[in-house]
């Protein structure tokens, strides 16, 4: 006899596990089946952990800043699960958004006032007195250090910026994902690791269950892909799916870097979390006084589309593998560098390299699939770990309601009510048959 | 006739264990064409006056705990078969200050009597151990003879050169196998010069045995190696002098190269208060018979819990002893390049995720505050079992 | 006064590493300044600093056009210019210091008269103590018999002597191993190979990066180079024939003929229980498999 779950979730990272949390509290018998060795190890560990609410959607800048509730609330919210590990922290810097023409800061200012998210306008020379080291000038547009024009000597200078005092970063991802796991197994959610799936079991247009790769099947009639990278593989497996998908999703390799800061500037205890659209780049603290740079994607940068398994096994070739590129280091770091004119940059490039699950128009797919009782939480774009404890709630009320209470989601899409800011969502922006939707920044800025 | 020669290292009369790997790759490499070997001593500890040299008056200034012990060295060596011994020392004469300096090693006087040596007994094959002290002195043999070296070779033999006549330079060849790329690659180089060099890691190949024929008087007279002392004529220094040695305090009794277990510590270790615990460790290994070090990974060399001395890694010391038991270290590539030629390793690590327990060939997946105390104590009582019996 | 560098463009000891051609590595990954010639610029561009900026840091290199990269890295750290010797090829250590040799003698005018070197403006060569890639650990010693001057590797303190605003000569600690330290005193010029802890590496920011960017290259073809190269210093010297006669097949050098990725075979084995359980069954594995109590 198969084993039998109420419901089977392919994948325990930062997405998956709390969907997990969710429908154990409403009482479903949960699975979470892992490739990995544990709990957030996959690209969950790669995740900046950014905690920041500005999007370029209304929508996007209210879950954010719903999201940020939970954080903050992450003792009550594992029901004061212990877990072994110890707890992953919220580290609150603030979140300082450089006005550029990288963003459209003018929306998302909006976007801040109609949500009621707080925030303060910085002029330059505000900015100045609390990151002494930056340089305010403008550098726009981005462009790589093999381009001649990325030595031009700037003359304008930026026009502020936008602070929120309500912004940081968790300190250890993959350590969030595992509290949640601990807090899932209190309320009697089961979890195996080392286990990939190969197949995704389908009678009558109806999921039954999943194949994995030992040969070992597992019941259940509900089904979520929260596969990440793999998502668009997982999607394949299951019957008219990936089909039935007007939005697709894809894995794209990203780099994100450290560099120590300067000597004389304590970014870890005194800087902000930082993006600035000017150079195309963002910034955290580290543990060790570093910058975490990151890279928003700009145009002139090249898209390295990958097989996720070839690229974690380390096989996908040179510039599309699990390592860094001195190209990217370089053009990373010295962007950056220009920010912080005292940045030394080291010759050995260091950080991390993992993959984003982009969609089409790089905002998620959070939906149900052409194949009954088979769900997604996909297409996180590398902008949704913030969001995870919210989406949880979401996708476990919206399984809840196509399953139980019978709604047709695809017709009259379920309305997510805010816990913390009481808005309600129409889930169906999310939707899997959406057009791409115009507004979004086709970047990891959402 | 070919000359196979071998620098041994000894120290206060005592051949270094690690030299017998070297023997043994050098008799198989001369056995091809019955080379002969030739055998070159230098005694870390000064080893500047040859028992020949030295009169009474010298040894009561105390200079006698650095003769070199000839008869144990002719039998040690006499036994694996060695029948030259060239024992080298330093003119007296032409060393400065050589009362002060008696117990210092200096690698541009020493290099210079090897050189000497070498070309008086027409060596064409050289081999010698990539310790600190190989590394010291093979590259300046090697230089002034503008002859190709390889340091840290796995394994050194004859190129196939079927042409080849006793005195015929002309296509010899020899090829050594070394590490490259961060220890990620085995390469085959081929070597070619009419004087070939090669420092060989230590404890990668295994030691060579002692005959057991050597015990009749008969056989003995045969076995017996010829001893020469070769006092070579150093030049005064002028440009470069050696001023002083200083010894940091090194808590581990044995080093890191010649220990037959190595117990280093990680990130996990916290502090470097917590490396007594593996020192305590490795002296309760150490008191049962087994020589051991203390390593650290660069996370704690950085850190500044342990000194540079104790790194083990790509850019620390690079060791391959018996048993390496890894206490919270994650076993980085960097760290791995350091070890990876030990024959067993152990890994002690909380993370299951750890690098290192996917590459190991025994893991315990636990605490190493709780474990360790627990190994100290049962290694302890070992200890005890086996005095009473 | 002029102090050299020679710095080599490796692969980063991060990277993953694929075998072609039999005795080739895949290319196309980081390369980067080697990491102990770090230290080596570093303590180079001090060493100008404290002669007054009266002298000039100059960063040597042999490889292909690719290793610019790394001049411009040295350059970024303070190196005052470059030289590059190209070369399609790997070079051992015998050819790299050759080309090093006579690279610095043409930059410095060294000539040889009645046989004493009359060293010109060469104050000070400093390298890395290895190079992480091929680690051959002696380019340093046969650039110092080259020029029959003295080296001391593996340098963690270096205090020179400046007398009337010139580099008269310096002491020197080397790390011995096993916890020692040797201190010398060097008469200059010399050759130090730099090692870890000689100083903390000074990264470039990016002013530093705009400014080597101007910085001069100068390229230098290897045969160009070491064709009529003459070695008149080494004392012992048994055969130059490598370039006397290139047809002649014996020369001193070493070729890799053959690369082999390095597989590590390891199945790991768990050991179970409790810390007393686990604790036992680690004496019975020194014991009993390892053999060494």
């Amino acid at each position: 006899m198969n084993k039998k779950y109420d419901a089977i979730i392919i994948g325990a990272g930062v997405i998956g596990c709390p969907i997990a949390y969710e429908l154990c509290k409403m009482g479903y018998k949960t699975l979470n089946v892992d490739k990995n060795p544990d709990a957030g190890e996959g690209s969950t560990a790669g995740s900046c952990a950014i905690v920041r609410a500005h999007y370029s959607t209304a929508d996007g800048v209210a879950m954010a800043y719903e999201g940020f509730k939970y954080w903050l609330d992450w003792e009550n919210y594992l029901d004061h699960v212990k877990d072994e590990k110890g707890l992953a922290k919220y580290m609150n810097t603030g979140s300082l958004l450089l006005k550029s023409e990288g963003h459209d800061w003018k929306k998302v200012k909006k976007n801040y006032d109609e949500v009621g998210v707080k925030y303060e306008e910085w002029d330059n020379e505000k900015i100045k007195q609390m990151i002494p080291p930056i340089d305010l000038h403008k550098f726009w547009p981005v462009t790589r250090p093999e381009d001649p024009k990325f030595y031009d000597e700037p003359t304008e200078m930026l026009e502020g910026g936008i602070f929120c005092p309500e912004g940081g970063y968790m300190n250890d991802p993959a350590l969030s994902a595992h509290n949640i796991m601990r807090a899932t197994e209190a309320k009697g959610g089961q979890f195996i690791f080392n286990a990939e799936v190969v197949s995704i079991r389908s009678e009558n247009g109806r999921v039954v269950g999943i194949t994995l790769k030992d040969g070992t099947q597992i019941d259940s009639p509900i089904v979520v892909n929260v596969g990440g990278p793999h998502s668009f593989k997982v999607n394949k497996m299951a019957e008219g799916v990936w089909e039935g998908c007007n939005i697709k999703t894809k894995a794209l390799r990203h780099e994100v870097m450290y560099c120590p800061s300067p000597d004389d500037y304590d970014y870890l205890n005194k800087g902000y979390h930082m993006s600035d659209g000017d150079i195309a780049c963002y910034s955290r603290p580290e543990v060790g006084n570093t910058f975490l740079i990151g890279s928003e994607d700009p145009k002139c940068d090249p898209q390295e589309w990958v097989d996720p398994d070839e690229f974690y096994a380390g096989k996908g070739g040179p510039g599309r593998d699990n390592q860094l590129t001195e190209a990217q280091w370089k053009a990373q770091c010295y962007r950056w560098a220009k920010r912080i004119p005292t940045l030394p940059v080291p010759n050995q490039p260091k950080g991390v390299v993992d993959l984003y699950d982009c969609s089409d128009d790089w905002i998620p797919i959070y939906d149900k699939s052409d194949l009954n009782g088979f769900y997604m939480a996909v297409g996180t774009s590398g902008n949704q770990y913030k969001n995870a404890p919210v989406v949880g709630r979401m996708m476990a009320e919206l399984i809840n309601a196509c399953e139980r209470q019978g709604l047709e989601h695809d017709k009259t899409p379920f309305q997510f009510k805010y816990q913390y800011t009481g808005r309600v969502m129409n889930v169906g922006f999310f939707s899997r048959k959406r057009a791409i939707n115009k507004n979004s920044s086709f970047s990891v800025n959402g | 006739m070919k000359r196979t020669g071998i620098f041994i290292e000894s120290k206060a009369g005592v051949i270094k264990s690690a030299n017998y790997g070297v023997i043994a790759c050098a008799q198989k490499y001369s056995a091809k064409y019955n080379e002969e070997i030739y055998a070159f001593i230098i005694d870390e500890h000064s080893g500047q006056f040859s028992k020949n040299i030295v009169d009474n008056e010298k040894i009561k200034q105390g200079f006698s705990k650095n003769i070199i012990d000839n008869e144990r060295i002719k039998q040690e060596l006499g036994n694996r078969g060695i029948k030259y011994v060239i024992e080298v020392c330093i003119d007296p004469d032409h060393h400065e200050n050589h009362k002060q300096h008696e117990n210092i090693f200096n690698p541009v006087v020493w290099s210079d009597a090897l050189i000497q040596a070498v070309i008086k007994y027409k060596i064409s094959t050289l081999f010698a151990l990539s310790t600190h002290i190989g590394k010291e002195l093979l590259p300046r043999v090697a230089a002034q003879l503008d002859a190709p070296l390889i340091m840290d070779c796995l394994n050194v033999s004859k190129g196939d050169d079927v042409n080849r006549r006793d005195d015929d330079a002309g296509n010899e060849f020899d090829l050594a196998e070394t590490f490259l790329y961060s220890g990620k690659t085995i390469a085959t180089v081929k070597v070619t010069g009419n004087i070939r060099m090669f420092g060989i890691r230590p404890n990668v190949i295994e030691p060579c045995l002692q005959a057991q024929n050597y015990e009749s008087e008969d056989s003995k007279a045969k076995i017996f190696p010829i001893v020469e002392t070769f006092i070579a004529k150093t030049e005064q220094q002028k440009n470069i002098k050696l001023i002083e040695t200083k010894t940091e305090d090194s808590s581990s009794g044995e080093h890191l190269l010649s220990a037959d277990v190595i117990i280093s510590g990680g990130r996990a270790m916290k502090n470097g208060e917590n490396f007594k615990l593996l020192q305590d460790c490795a002296d309760s290994i150490a008191d049962l018979g087994a020589a051991t070090a203390v390593g650290a990974s660069r996370v704690a060399v950085d850190l500044g819990w342990v000194p540079y001395s104790m790194q083990v890694g790509q850019t620390g010391e690079k060791v391959s002893p018996k048993v390496y038991i890894a206490c919270g270290i994650s076993g980085s590539i960097q760290h791995f390049a350091g070890m990876k030629t030990s024959k067993m390793i152990i890994a002690i690590n909380e993370s299951p995720n750890a690098a290192i327990m996917s590459n190991c060939d025994y893991f315990v997946e636990a605490d190493l505050f709780k474990i360790l105390p627990e190994l100290i104590k049962e290694l302890k009582n070992t200890k005890r079992l086996r005095s009473y019996q | 006064m002029k102090i050299f560098v020679c710095v080599k463009h490796v692969p980063d000891s991060a990277a993953t590493i694929v075998v072609k051609d039999k005795n080739q590595i895949d290319e196309r990954i980081t390369f980067l300044l080697n990491p102990y010639d770090e230290y080596a610029v570093t303590e180079a561009v001090k060493l100008k600093k404290l002669l007054d900026n009266q002298a000039e840091v100059i960063a040597v290199s042999l490889g292909t056009a690719d290793a610019e990269k790394t001049l411009r890295s040295a350059m970024a750290m303070g190196a005052d210019r470059g030289i590059l010797i190209t070369t399609e090829d790997r070079q051992d250590s015998i050819i790299t210091a050759r080309a090093l040799k006579a690279a610095i003698e043409q930059d410095c005018n060294i000539e040889v008269k009645d046989d004493l070197y009359q060293y010109g403006d060469l104050s000070l060569i400093f390298t890395g103590r290895e190079s992480i890639d091929m680690v051959g650990m002696q380019t340093m010693f046969r650039i110092g018999a080259y020029f029959n001057i003295p080296v001391i590797n593996n340098v963690v303190k270096f205090t020179p002597f400046i007398e009337d605003g010139r580099l008269s000569k310096a002491e020197v600690e080397s790390l011995a191993g096993e916890g020692r330290k040797n201190i010398y005193e060097i008469s200059c010029p010399c050759v130090l190979g730099a090692g870890r802890g000689l100083n903390t590496p000074s990264y470039p920011t990016f002013p530093d990066v705009v400014k080597a960017r101007k910085k001069d290259v100068k390229i230098v073809p290897l045969d160009d180079l070491i064709k009529n190269l003459i070695i008149n210093s080494i004392k012992y010297l048994i055969s130059d024939s490598k370039f006397d006669n290139p047809q002649k097949e014996q020369k001193n050098g070493a070729e890799i003929i053959n690369l082999e990725l390095f597989a590590e075979q390891r199945t790991p084995k768990r050991i179970d229980g409790e810390p007393l359980e686990a604790a036992k069954e680690i004496v019975r594995i020194l014991k009993q498999k390892a053999k060494v109590i």
